[in-house]
């Protein structure tokens, strides 16, 4: 190589030389397409720059928005529930917060001493449990605590009428550090204290919401009764009656299964339910006006049904708090139908689940009228499973080809027993046999 | 690079308000130089470079490193004729068809007119075996330095180099003969 590298080198050397002088001034055409780049360059770096800045800003924007967010801990209850707005009535206090602040009815025999009064409501952000106050109870470090009670022991002209703007100041009272705001149910000249207090790294958000619900409140003219062992009100609302509230308490049976009790509040008095045998069954219902009860976790939602296959309204979906540890949720709707409610858990496809039977059985609402009878039999009460035997056939077998489930035997539905199973989507030559594709 | 004039090296004011022309004056005479012994051909080199210099200054603002314009616009020029010639296609394939009258043309350029067939060998080369061969022995750039105006390893540039001579040593020996 070398011989021919030496040649090229001279090569190279005389043929560059041979170029000769190049004008060296800068053509006008070069110069303006290199000032042209150069503005396009910058153009466009612009860009890129604002691009990145735009999209630097919107994740910081997103994490903060995260960070406002109250954060999700894994043993958060309310984690993959809808959060609602609850608005419930407690002694004589309409009260509104998030569904996942946990609002306690104390324990109360409804005769308030001279001295120290009863405690009416208590709102946390924390689950308190029902066996005592939090009151004098050192909160989580992230927590805030409300608590209201009658205060017989104060004068009753101390403190402005309700509502009021008061600031509350923070000093040590009777619950320990925090913020005490005095106030009269004017008319009644009966005197409230209210506490308030945060955990020591408590957000200001949380105490912000706190406030809110607090000065949201409403002093009602005729209240509901607040007496019996301490409960969680897990709703509220209005019916034909006036106020409702639905209280949860731990189940006072001794048996085995023994779990909580669910009771709704009216004017009317009290009605419910407990030791509820889900998940054994798929849903356990009471009530009318609201309908209220227990339902399996499988379950994506309940559905309020006139016929337990055709589509209804949805009830909400509450889950036990962690003090009640119990396998499965509650749920409630309003209802206003003349007809007798039927609730039925549903996947996400708003098929029911579980043995329909039981799930009309359970709750005694098997039968259902149709105003389409063929026999024009209107008057006598139709059992909706057999009316819609031929839909229900039908889905079987798809249910049973398209997801590997079992083919049963609609007559079975609705007797009390097991439903027979007619085939196996798992196995092939059943599932030939029943024409799958 | 190249002969007799090395250019100093530039600086960011270079671009600044008349820095372009003395930039250009500064380093137009060996790209067109450079791009010459690429092509082989006068007018085609100087359309190069000045294109080569376009690109250049466009993104000298934003060169990580200001101070090295002649390297850049090196690798602009070597690049430019490459890709170029590899987006055109059909050119090259005339090119390649028409060899013997594009060395004939190369001749009529002025030299001294020793080692014509090792001229004429050259410009029927593939374009990146002559680019490292002009890079190698007029520009003496290291086998690395090579292989980054290339943008390939060392190895390749090194097989370049031996195919690109390998390659000139059978054409004249077939000219000879």
């Amino acid at each position: 190589m070398n011989d021919v590298e030496q040649d090229l080198r001279e090569l190279f050397e005389r043929k560059a030389s041979s170029v000769g002088g190049v004008a060296p001034r800068l053509p006008e055409q070069v110069q303006k397409r290199g000032r042209r780049r150069q503005l396009g360059t910058a153009f466009v770096s612009g860009l890129t720059a604002l691009a990145v800045l735009a999209g630097t800003v919107g994740i910081i924007r997103a994490v903060d928005t995260g960070r406002d967010r109250q954060p999700t801990p894994a043993d958060d209850p309310w984690a993959g529930y809808e959060v609602f707005e609850r608005s419930a009535t407690v002694g004589k206090f309409t009260i509104t917060s998030g569904s996942d602040w946990f609002l306690v009815r104390p324990a109360t025999d409804g005769l308030c001493g001279p001295d120290e009064g009863c405690e009416v409501l208590q709102l946390t952000n924390f689950d308190p449990g029902l066996d005592r106050s939090v009151c004098g109870e050192a909160l989580p470090a992230d927590g805030v605590a409300l608590i209201v009670r009658s205060a017989p022991d104060l004068p009753a002209d101390k403190g402005p009428a309700w509502p009021t703007t008061q600031e509350g100041p923070n000093t040590e009272g009777r619950c320990g550090e925090g913020r005490y705001f005095l106030f009269q149910d004017e008319g009644n000249f009966a005197p409230y204290e209210a506490w308030i207090a945060r955990g020591q790294d408590a957000s200001d958000q949380a105490v912000a919401q706190l406030l809110r619900s607090f000065q949201g409140m409403v002093i009602e003219s005729s209240g509901l009764m607040a007496t019996g062992d301490a409960a969680y009100v897990i709703a509220g609302g209005e019916n034909a009656a006036g106020p409702w509230r639905l209280e949860l308490t731990r189940s006072t049976s001794d048996g085995p299964s023994a779990n909580v009790e669910l009771l709704v509040v009216s004017p009317e008095g009290g009605a419910g339910a407990g030791d509820f045998t889900v998940p054994a069954e798929p849903i356990e219902q009471a009530g009318g006006d609201p309908v209220f009860g227990a339902v399996t976790k499988e379950a994506a939602g309940v559905e309020i049904r006139g016929n337990v296959l055709l589509p209804g309204p949805a009830a909400t979906i509450v889950p036990l708090p962690p003090s009640l540890p119990f396998d499965f949720d509650l749920f409630f709707a309003s209802h206003e139908g003349d007809e007798p409610p039927l609730a039925v858990p549903v996947d996400t496809d708003g098929e029911p689940i579980g043995n329909m039977a039981s799930i009309s059985e359970g709750n005694d609402m098997t039968l259902v009228r149709h105003p389409r009878d063929r026999r024009g039999d209107h008057d006598r009460p139709l059992d909706g499973h057999r009316l819609l035997r031929g839909l229900l056939r039908a889905r079987s077998r798809r249910r049973m080809c398209r997801r590997g489930g079992a083919a049963v035997d609609p007559a079975s539905w609705g007797t009390g027993a097991d439903p027979r199973v007619l085939a196996h989507g798992s196995d092939q030559a059943e599932r030939d046999r029943a024409g799958c594709r | 690079m190249g002969v007799e004039e090395r250019p100093t090296e530039a600086s960011e004011s270079d671009v600044s308000d008349g820095g372009l022309d003395e930039l250009y004056a500064r380093h137009i005479g060996a790209g067109v130089r450079l791009a010459f012994l690429l092509t082989g051909d006068r007018p085609h080199a100087e359309d190069l470079a000045q294109e080569a210099f376009i690109r250049c200054v466009g993104r000298f603002q934003h060169l990580r490193r200001p101070d090295a314009f002649e390297a850049y616009f090196r690798r602009a020029i070597v690049n430019l004729h490459t890709s170029g010639l590899r987006r055109r296609r059909l050119e090259r394939e005339w090119l390649s068809k028409e060899g013997a009258e594009s060395a004939r043309r190369v001749s009529s350029q002025p030299d001294v007119g020793v080692r014509e067939d090792l001229w004429k060998a050259l410009a029927r080369l593939p374009a990146r075996q002559r680019a490292a061969l002009v890079l190698r022995y007029y520009e003496d750039l290291s086998e690395r330095e090579t292989s980054e105006v290339l943008g390939c390893s060392v190895a390749a540039v090194k097989s370049l180099v031996a195919r690109g001579g390998g390659a000139l040593r059978e054409l004249i020996r077939g000219e000879d003969a």
